[in-house]
């Protein structure tokens, strides 16, 4: 059975990690994912006729900020900008989990809005970030705290785990990463539709 | 006691003169040439006051007709978010400011250049030698000869129709020019493969045609193949590309200082006085008075006029 990195301890993180990125740090990102089922594509796998997202979701995000570049060709001078974000993870699960019951959004901003947005981060979705869109090329989910994910107990097919017992309120998954690339705004064609 | 003088060896001119020696004398020398050459001042005529100016076709002149057949004759343009775009036309590889800074009607707020796009640049130009030469650089011998419709100098009116007076005619001379054949690369960048083959149909379809602006210069262009990149590139934007080459049948007739010197640019034709022959047999024309500066002759019905009022006097 493990020692560290409990329930209790994590629950501590939890909200000290929401307290440094909501109220101290700040840095608000749009995250915009895929709807695929209503996306209609060509044969050369192209959404040519236009891109269709679920509704954009805010979240508090760590930027680390890449440096511009800006690379020439035949072209001429081009743009380049690649930013990482990095998402608590617990804030991207459904406002049902249990990591998000009576946790409110901001406590002393929005103390009746929850934390929760169910969203998966995957290869393809669009974030905006200070007036510029950014396109996710890969995603890392693998900051564990006490190098554990409470996701995996390791139970046999009694569902039970007779070396470590309990292994599933240990550990803690952190964040998710994106790592992006800048997108010209015009090919997404993403335009306010209200204010 | 004679001089010893050291002897002065031949040039190249002299020698080649004295090796130039008919087959038969008696039908002229088919190589002869001037051993001494001179400037025929007849053919230097200035292009003071005149309204035309030197021929001349440059480079530039071949790209800008391939700019102008861009932008004003295929046009193209791709469906983008719904609505027709017209596709920007560059020349390839501006300088830094230029490309960064005032281009900026293809590119986002932070500088990003946006689709679509195409690119074209001069990449060779090979020497024509199978239509015509000047022969030589130095002293061009064939020429394209342009009769100016009207001189002022020497204008063409009623009272010279009447008068029977053909009046000078002026001439342009230019240079044959040197055909070239121009190679240029295109690229075309676009989101999409569809959109890339709605532009790759319309150059297409331009293939062969004469590019140009009619009212300057046209140019034969021909397109022969067209390559395509359609690539996923890591952690950057997917690279929808076509990349073909435009060979133009161009021609230049340069304004350089040498063709300045060396060839005829204008002349005239030669000028005609004619005396006819006239003759008279009438004794009367010549029983004349001078008055003053003048010769006044006495016609017929002077003198029977005279021999009247002599007889009723």
């Amino acid at each position: 059975m493990a020692l560290y990195g409990g329930a209790r301890d994590i629950s501590m993180f939890r909200r000290v990690n929401r307290e440094l990125m909501g109220s101290i740090i700040s840095e608000e990102v749009i995250y915009y994912k895929y709807n695929v089922t209503t996306t209609k594509t060509n044969m050369y796998g192209e959404s040519v006729e236009g891109r269709n997202f679920a509704d954009p979701v805010m979240l508090f995000a760590l930027v680390e900020v890449g440096g511009t570049t800006s690379p020439v060709s035949d072209l001429g001078v081009d743009f380049s900008w690649p930013l990482t974000f990095k998402f608590l993870r617990d804030d991207l699960l459904s406002k049902l989990n249990e990591a998000n019951q009576g946790q409110p959004f901001n406590t002393y901003q929005q103390p009746n809005i929850q934390y929760g947005a169910s969203l998966h981060p995957e290869v393809g979705d669009v974030i905006n970030y200070q007036n510029g869109y950014w396109e996710v090329d890969n995603t890392n989910a693998t900051q564990f705290f006490m190098g554990k994910d409470p996701q995996y107990p390791y139970y046999d097919a009694d569902g039970d785990n007779p070396l470590n017992t309990g292994l599933e309120n240990f550990g803690y998954n952190v964040g998710i990463e994106c790592i992006c690339h800048y997108v010209p705004s015009d090919r997404l064609n993403i335009i306010n539709s209200r204010m | 006691m004679a001089k010893n003088r050291k002897p002065i060896p031949k040039t190249q001119h002299q020698l080649g003169v004295e090796q130039n020696v008919p087959t038969y004398p008696q039908y002229g020398d088919p190589n002869s040439f001037n051993p001494n050459p001179t400037t025929n001042r007849a053919l230097q005529t200035s292009f003071k006051g005149d309204t035309v100016k030197p021929f001349s076709v440059g480079i530039q002149d071949i790209d800008e007709a391939i700019f102008y057949y861009f932008q004003n004759v295929i046009q193209p343009s791709v469906i983008q978010n719904g609505s027709r775009l017209p596709v920007p036309v560059i020349y390839g590889s501006p300088e830094k400011w230029k490309s960064y800074q005032k281009d900026g009607y293809y590119r986002d707020q932070n500088g990003r250049i946006q689709a679509p796009l195409i690119m074209f640049k001069r990449n060779s130009i090979d020497k024509n030698r199978q239509i015509a030469n000047k022969l030589d650089a130095n002293n061009p011998q064939n020429f394209g000869v342009f009769n100016k419709k009207y001189t002022q100098r020497n204008a063409y009116d009623n009272f010279k129709v009447l008068n029977n007076r053909i009046p000078q005619q002026e001439y342009y001379a230019v240079v044959v020019p040197d055909y070239l054949t121009v190679t240029y690369t295109c690229i075309a960048f676009t989101y999409y493969v569809e959109q890339l083959n709605k532009i790759v149909e319309a150059m297409e379809y331009a293939s062969d045609a004469y590019w140009g602006n009619p009212q300057r210069y046209q140019f034969k262009a021909a397109i022969n193949s067209f390559g395509f990149q359609t690539e996923l590139v890591e952690n950057d934007e997917r690279v929808v590309r076509s990349t073909f080459d435009i060979k133009i049948n161009g021609y230049i007739i340069p304004e350089i200082l040498q063709k300045d010197i060396t060839a005829i640019k204008k002349f005239s034709n030669k000028t005609k006085i004619i005396f006819s022959m006239e003759t008279v047999s009438d004794p009367i024309f010549f029983e004349s008075n001078v008055v003053g500066d003048r010769i006044v002759t006495e016609t017929a019905s002077q003198k029977e006029t005279k021999n009247r009022s002599t007889a009723i006097g």
